[in-house]
């Protein structure tokens, strides 16, 4: 026995040399961990009041399991946030490996694989994939406490001595506080086993062996163990519901009604391989090899419960890759799972047979029978084998938060904490955008709030919990559902008192300003602040869900009571029991141990089979990884490859792919490269290639591809057009000609008025100063229409900013039935120019736009299209406008210097070019067109982003193809209830701007007539992505 | 101290409620008249003022026992009771400096049980004397030219209590407007005093001040922007009159002003259209700085005639001005290699025999025998030539009809490739 200790110790000390010191580096960059983190800093900022209004703009911790949080947060008094966590995750490394040598002395009975069991639980694929890279560190405590109380529930049922129901159910009562779908699933799948397990032993000790055990002697042993059976049920059930009775109380009140967010456990893993790879290769590991062993074992009769289990188990973890799942656990149950702890589950319990293997291997009848048959060299190859895998799993799943890292580079949040506190910003709600899971150690950071979260079981806000997006900070990473939602977000602010956003991720800064938001800052640690004007700050006092102070207590107390409760229950027993396991009375299942005398021929050459089909499927399944990758071997490898490598902006490759004969360098090429900015070239992601041939010959062939890309602002389809040419065996794609015109002047001088705004001119924490409130500019509302185009209504007008200084603007737009009760309300978003020079005027246009996919019944379409519009059902004819317009000085975004030239008309489109003659490079240049009809008056706006950007004296062509309006309807055309700055617009034109020439807009209109319009009108409007 | 008495008195009410009620459940429903304990003691207010000023002591006096009375005081700011102090057979009531430093009616009554023994009022006036400060607001703080609109002044001078001052308190405004210093009289009505102050008709900086009795206000501004632009003029500037499509024409306006002869605010914004020989409208901006707003185009890269009208839209038009642009490459000529593979377009020569400047678009329409459109080509002349070249891979041997355009120039040929 004394060896059995030397394993364990063996175990741990490499376990928590190995794991302790790994996980500063694993833990933080995980998925999960900084969300217990913010848990954790709630319960220390009030550890009775459960209502967090950081998050979700308010939102219960009673959501979740406490007692991991809690633990940090007691742990954070003495060394901080970051102490308490890794002080619990080293815990979760000590009760994991103890927990196992406990479980496999368990199922086994024999203390030396037990220290086997111990040894392989701390290299275990799954347990580093759960620990470093999902940071679960609730599944793992509750998991590994559900390990300890095992052996407590055997010694219960066997013996019926009430010391281990009082042992067994106070660990129940830990692993139910610590982790709520651990101890339900952990019934069902460890410990009704487990019961299998003790009836078959209570029942060997009447007969022979195993083998005897016939169904009635099985019966009759259930019948004489049934009461015991049943109170120990009855009782977890009972602590299950009572020590996070707040929890269910609260999941009862707010259901999970939410759309399910995709996960990839739940994906086919034959299709999406990335899923494959890290929900079942990766915890899996090495276990795959020897399955058909542990099969094997656990269908023996002793095990038969368990192998019922574990195939469960592992069915189950196979996600979407069979239909079997999904039948099994019925749709809601399905999408609400997340299935990978299923397979977590299922390689937590093979550890013992594993281990049991691994004895056999190294010192038992395995090791003799391959000796025998195959030699001392084959079998110390084999072993050799077994270890290099164990390793190489080790290695990969450890580096692989390294080759891809899961989340962007470490913030540093003290800027973003700083600014926040400074002069009132945590007045108002912000949002981070691109920070990964970081955002919550953001949060956990500071006192203000944010519109979302990152615990998405309890988001409240309908715009998030009708769309499948995590977090609103990675929507980009979520197709149309994400960039929908936080269009939603940015363009109407106010109702969230959203004004910060701190952006980590340039993709959406065109985004953020075709809503309206401006750059307020670069902070030292390179993130951007935008801010929005005319955003309210937050009400002093905001409604919470509030519940009752019993509950309240209990959710306080409960958690940490179970532990200190366990730990006077269980201190004696498991210390000891773990160190000195001779002095203390023997666990009952210990006498249950087999002897390893005789290993089935049959299995061992049944695994070989297997491990062998393994190793062809693994060799070609990296085969046709290589094969799919070989860019030049028909035209349409190399234009994929080569689309691929702009897409991923490595323009090396790309310009490997270049007909070399044509004399492209690859200077000149990056030179080429490095000039041309725009929608496509900087914010752009490409979503598919469509490569059409044609006048194919041996060496030459053309292609016409149609790409489409995902921009933050709409989905742009543009076809490209090449020739292919076959140079020695390989395809090149032919260079295109470059653009040779030159700007005429070498330097150029600018002037133009700048402005600039004090804010507070007095330092001072006080409300500002009287003098320091800027007047907000006075705007006019020179016409607005209600139209009603196919099935959508929208409303078309035209703004003037009639002050002396620039105005950024926001319209806002209410609509009313017959009997003026409000239908909707939205605000103006990429149909207007948000910022206006004094007397400039700005067509815009008001969608209204509804929460997409808000009913079951509509079907998400699976391609992504960030401009998708879902129009509002109204119930009734809107027939009424109310239209709020506020200006506010702007300072920033007022480039005006960009000229519309060489303007075409043609039959349907408009050629044109537009021109900067300014000295700033336009990123993103839009044309708002407007159309009117006969008498000249507005009917509709339109909008048009071109694709690539303007530089400096330089042109850009364009087409924008025309309208058709036929089915365009005016239903109002009032303006009696047009608003400006709170202020009717009827009285502010007559004020200031009595004598307005109503004549100089319309000389200004284009004449085109077309499909229902007589006349049109161009403005301009640009971003500049980098202003200098 | 007042809180307490305040506490005390419900619990004594309520005892004596409770007595009542057991008083009418022994008598039943019998009709009896009560009898309060209370002796109707003749209480009397002994002479005294009836105005203070705030900040006085005032002290009420009744003759009268002490059987539970008590002074109830109320103000447009809060109510109070008060406890007396006895002597002999005096009370004596001490109004809390609370009270006594609020200006206005405060009233009183003597109330003993649930009985008005007496009611009056004193009246505090605001202490004249110790005018301490002097707030003044501003606003709007940006007006327009031309005397319509106007910024409102409000003062409201307190004492040293911060009670606001009597009516027709009269109040001093200065304000400076460039070499001016006006003087102006306001009178307080209900605390305030306030003015409209109109625009002049020049724009420019006015500095506001009040005072009262000494005290002064802090200088306060008001910023009069110009009025709407009046119709302007724009002329225009170039290098050359070519149509290149290399250089850039600049429009300029004069200085732009209102009705008043103010120059405009600066960054307003001018656009310039410009209607071309096919009657499609250009357009570039331009912001004002000292009026003047600057805005190019480029020339365009074939003869045209330009028609330039500028507006700020809704206030001031510009007049109109033509613009014509003389043919800059007159011509060029065409070559071809032996098996017209290679075709060049060269000697692009601008006005002066140069070559012209890089950039110029030429367009190659290529098509087969029947006429129909196989391809367009498109590229921009570098050193006065472009080049195609019409691969083997892509056009076999046959003929083609081809068709050049460029600066505005049409040329056709018909080419066999071999």
């Amino acid at each position: 026995m004394q060896r059995t200790n030397n394993l364990l110790i063996l175990a741990l000390f490499v376990g928590v040399a190995f794991h302790g010191s790994s996980v500063f580096f694993t833990l933080e960059t995980t998925y999960d961990a900084l969300i217990h983190l913010f848990f954790a800093d709630h319960y220390a900022q009030s550890w009775f009041e459960p209502w967090d209004y950081r998050w979700y703009t308010g939102f219960t911790v009673q959501a979740y399991p406490p007692l991991v949080h809690q633990s940090i947060a007691l742990l954070s008094y003495i060394g901080g946030l970051k102490f308490g966590l890794f002080s619990v995750a080293m815990v979760g490394i000590l009760l994991f490996i103890t927990g196992s040598y406990r479980f496999g002395l368990l199922i086994t009975g024999n203390g030396k694989i037990a220290g086997y069991t111990a040894l392989l639980a701390v290299f275990s694929s799954t347990f580093i994939e759960t620990l470093h890279l999902f940071g679960q560190l609730p599944s793992i405590i509750g998991l590994s406490v559900l390990l300890h109380a095992l052996p407590e529930i055997y010694a219960w049922v066997k013996t019926g001595k009430l010391r281990y129901l009082a042992t067994s159910l106070s660990l129940i009562a830990v692993t139910v506080t610590s982790h709520h779908v651990t101890p339900i699933f952990g019934m069902v799948f460890f410990i009704f086993p487990l019961l299998g397990m003790v009836i078959m032993d209570a029942a060997k000790d009447k007969v022979a062996g195993y083998k005897q055990i016939t169904f009635v002697i099985f019966w009759n042993t259930f019948k004489r163990l049934f009461w015991r059976m049943v109170t120990f049920g009855f009782s977890s059930l009972t602590l299950i519901i009572v020590c996070i009775l707040p929890y269910w109380i609260n999941s009862k009140n707010n259901p999970i009604t939410q759309v399910p967010i995709p996960h990839g456990s739940r994906d086919n893993f034959l299709e999406v391989t990335s899923s494959g790879l890290v929900f079942f290769l990766i915890p899996w590991g090495i276990l795959l090899f020897i399955l058909p062993y542990l099969f094997y074992r656990f269908f023996s009769k002793r095990y038969l419960f368990f192998g019922l289990s574990f195939s469960l188990l592992t069915l189950l973890g196979t996600g979407g890759t069979t239909p079997i799942p999904l039948k099994l656990l019925g749709e809601t149950a399905f999408n609400i799972l997340t299935l990978d702890r299923f397979t977590l589950w299922a390689t937590i319990m093979a550890l013992p047979i594993f281990g049991e293997f691994v004895y056999r291997m190294v010192q038992g009848d395995l090791k003799a029978n391959l000796q025998q048959k195959y030699g001392a060299v084959y079998h110390r190859i084999i072993g050799g084998c077994i270890a290099g895998g164990i390793l190489v799993m080790v290695i990969f799943t450890m580096s692989l938060n390294y080759f891809r890292p899961a989340q962007p580079q470490k913030i540093n949040v003290l800027p973003i904490v700083n600014f926040l506190n400074q002069d009132q910003h945590d007045q108002w709600r912000y949002l981070p955008l691109g920070f990964g899971d970081q955002m919550a150690w953001l949060s956990a950071q500071t006192n203000a709030m944010t519109v979302d979260g990152n615990y998405h079981s309890a988001r409240r806000l309908p715009e998030l919990t009708t769309r499948a997006i995590e977090r609103l900070e990675n929507s980009k990473f979520r197709g149309v559902e994400g960039i929908g939602s936080l269009q939603q977000f940015l363009t109407i602010p106010e109702k969230y008192n959203l004004k910060y956003i701190f952006s980590n991720d340039k993709f959406y800064d065109p985004i953020l300003y075709f809503c309206g938001w401006q750059r307020l800052q670069q902070l030292e640690n390179g993130i951007m602040v935008w801010e929005k004007l005319n955003v309210p700050p937050l009400p002093k006092i905001i409604p919470k869900d509030d519940v009752s102070k019993t509950l309240k207590i209990m959710w306080g107390i409960i958690p940490l009571l179970t532990v200190i409760l366990a730990f006077i229950i269980n201190i004696q027993w498991i210390w000891f029991r773990m160190l000195k396991n001779k002095k203390l009375p023997e666990g009952p299942f210990l006498k249950y141990a087999i002897t390893y005398d005789k290993f089935s021929k049959g299995l061992i050459r049944i695994n070989h089979i297997w491990a062998l089909i393994l190793v062809l499927i693994l060799s070609y399944g990296i085969y046709q990884f290589y094969l799919n990758n070989a860019a030049q071997h028909s035209p349409k490898n190399v234009v994929m490859a080569y689309y691929d490598a702009l897409d991923f902006k490595e323009f090396e490759r790309a310009h490997s792919y270049l007909d070399p004969n044509r004399e492209v360098t690859l200077s000149q090429y990056m030179l080429e490269v490095s000039v041309t900015d725009g929608i496509l070239s900087s914010y752009a992601k490409l979503d598919s290639v469509a490569i059409e041939l044609s006048g194919q010959t041996e060496s030459a062939v053309r292609a016409k591809v149609r790409t489409q890309w995902i921009t933050p602002l709409e989905k742009v389809e543009k076809t490209f057009y090449h020739s292919l040419l076959k140079t020695d065996g390989k395809w090149y794609i032919q260079p295109k000609t470059i653009d040779t015109d030159l700007p005429p002047d070498q330097l150029l001088s600018s002037t133009n008025a700048t402005f600039y705004n004090q804010g507070r001119r007095r330092i001072t924490t006080q409300e500002t100063h009287h003098e320091d409130v800027l007047k907000q500019p006075v705007l006019e509302v020179l016409s607005a229409k209600l139209i009603q185009f196919q099935d959508r209504y929208s409303i078309v007008g035209e703004l003037q900013n009639i002050d002396d200084i620039p105005a950024d603007i926001t319209i806002k737009a209410t609509l009313y039935n017959d009997n003026n009760i409000s239908l909707a309300n939205y605000n103006a978003k990429y149909h207007v120019k948000h910022k206006l020079m004094p007397k400039e005027t700005t067509t815009f246009r008001i969608d209204f736009e509804g929460i997409a996919w808000s009913s079951a019944k509509d079907t998400i379409p699976t391609t992504f299209n960030p401009d998708e519009f879902t129009p509002i059902n109204f119930e009734e004819k809107p027939i009424k406008f109310n239209l709020q317009c506020a200006g506010n000085v702007a300072i920033t975004d007022l480039y005006k210097q960009l000229a519309l030239q060489e303007v075409q008309l043609q039959d349907g489109s408009i050629n044109g070019v537009l021109f900067n003659s300014g000295i700033q490079e336009v990123t993103i240049p839009q044309l708002l067109v407007s159309y009117y009809d006969e008498n000249k008056e507005l009917i509709w706006v339109d909008n048009h982003f071109l694709e690539e950007g303007v530089r400096i004296q330089r042109k850009q062509y364009f087409k924008y193809d025309l309208m058709g309006l036929t089915d365009l309807k005016l239903i109002n055309a009032g303006m009696e209830n047009c608003f400006v700055n709170g202020l009717p617009n009827a009285s502010i034109s007559e004020k200031s701007f009595p004598n307005r020439n109503a004549k100089h807009p319309k000389e200004q209109l284009q004449a085109l007539k077309g499909d229902g319009f007589e006349f049109i009108k161009i403005e301009l409007n640009s971003y500049i992505g980098n202003p200098k | 101290m007042n809180s307490t008495v305040t506490l005390e008195i419900p619990n004594k009410l309520k005892t004596k409620l409770y007595i009542l009620i057991l008083f009418i459940l022994f008598n039943g429903c019998q009709d009896t008249n009560i009898q309060t304990n209370v002796e109707d003691d003749i209480f009397k207010l002994l002479p005294s003022r009836n105005k203070y000023v705030a900040g006085e002591k005032i002290q009420l006096q009744f003759q009268g026992k002490n059987n539970n009375s008590f002074l109830w005081l109320s103000t447009a700011f809060g109510s109070t009771m008060l406890t007396p102090a006895e002597e002999k057979d005096n009370l004596t009531f001490t109004f809390p400096i609370s009270f006594s430093q609020k200006s206005g009616s405060c009233y009183w009554r003597l109330v003993n049980d649930e009985k008005i023994l007496l009611e009056g009022e004193v009246y505090i006036l605001p202490n004249t004397e110790k005018t301490i400060s002097l707030e003044s607001f501003l606003g709007p703080k940006r007006i327009a030219a031309g005397g319509t609109d106007f910024s409102m002044l409000v003062a409201a001078p307190t004492d040293m209590y911060d009670n606001v001052l009597g009516d027709s308190t009269e109040i001093n405004i200065h304000y400076q407007f460039k070499n001016d210093i006006e003087k102006a009289t306001a009178y307080l009505r209900n605390g305030i005093g306030w003015k409209n102050i109109y625009s002049p008709h020049n724009s420019g900086r006015m500095l506001i001040t009040t005072s009262h009795k000494g005290q002064s206000s802090k200088e306060m501004t008001t910023i009069v922007n110009p009025a709407n632009a009046m119709d302007f003029n724009i002329s225009y500037s170039r290098n050359h009159n070519y149509a290149d499509g290399n250089q850039m024409i600049t429009f300029t306006s004069d200085v732009i002003m209102d009705t008043f002869g103010n120059t405009v605010s600066d960054g307003t914004l001018v656009t310039f259209f410009v209607k071309n020989s096919t009657g499609a409208l250009l357009k570039t901006h331009g912001t004002t700085i000292n009026g003047i707003a600057k805005g190019s185009l480029l020339h365009p890269d074939k003869p045209e005639i330009w028609s330039v009208t500028a507006y700020i839209t809704g206030t001031a038009k510009s007049n109109s001005l033509a613009v014509r642009f003389a043919p800059a490459v007159k011509d060029f000529k065409i070559g071809y290699t032996e098996d017209a593979r290679t075709i060049s377009i060269h000697q692009m020569q601008s006005f002066m025999g140069q070559l012209a400047p890089d950039g110029i678009l030429v367009a190659l329409e290529i098509r087969d025998e029947k006429g129909i459109l196989l391809e367009t080509m498109r590229a921009t002349s570098r050193e006065g030539e472009v080049r195609f070249i019409l691969s083997k891979d892509f056009y076999s041997s046959g003929n083609y009809q081809l068709r050049f355009s460029a600066a505005g120039i049409i040329k056709r040929k018909e080419v066999t490739l071999q």
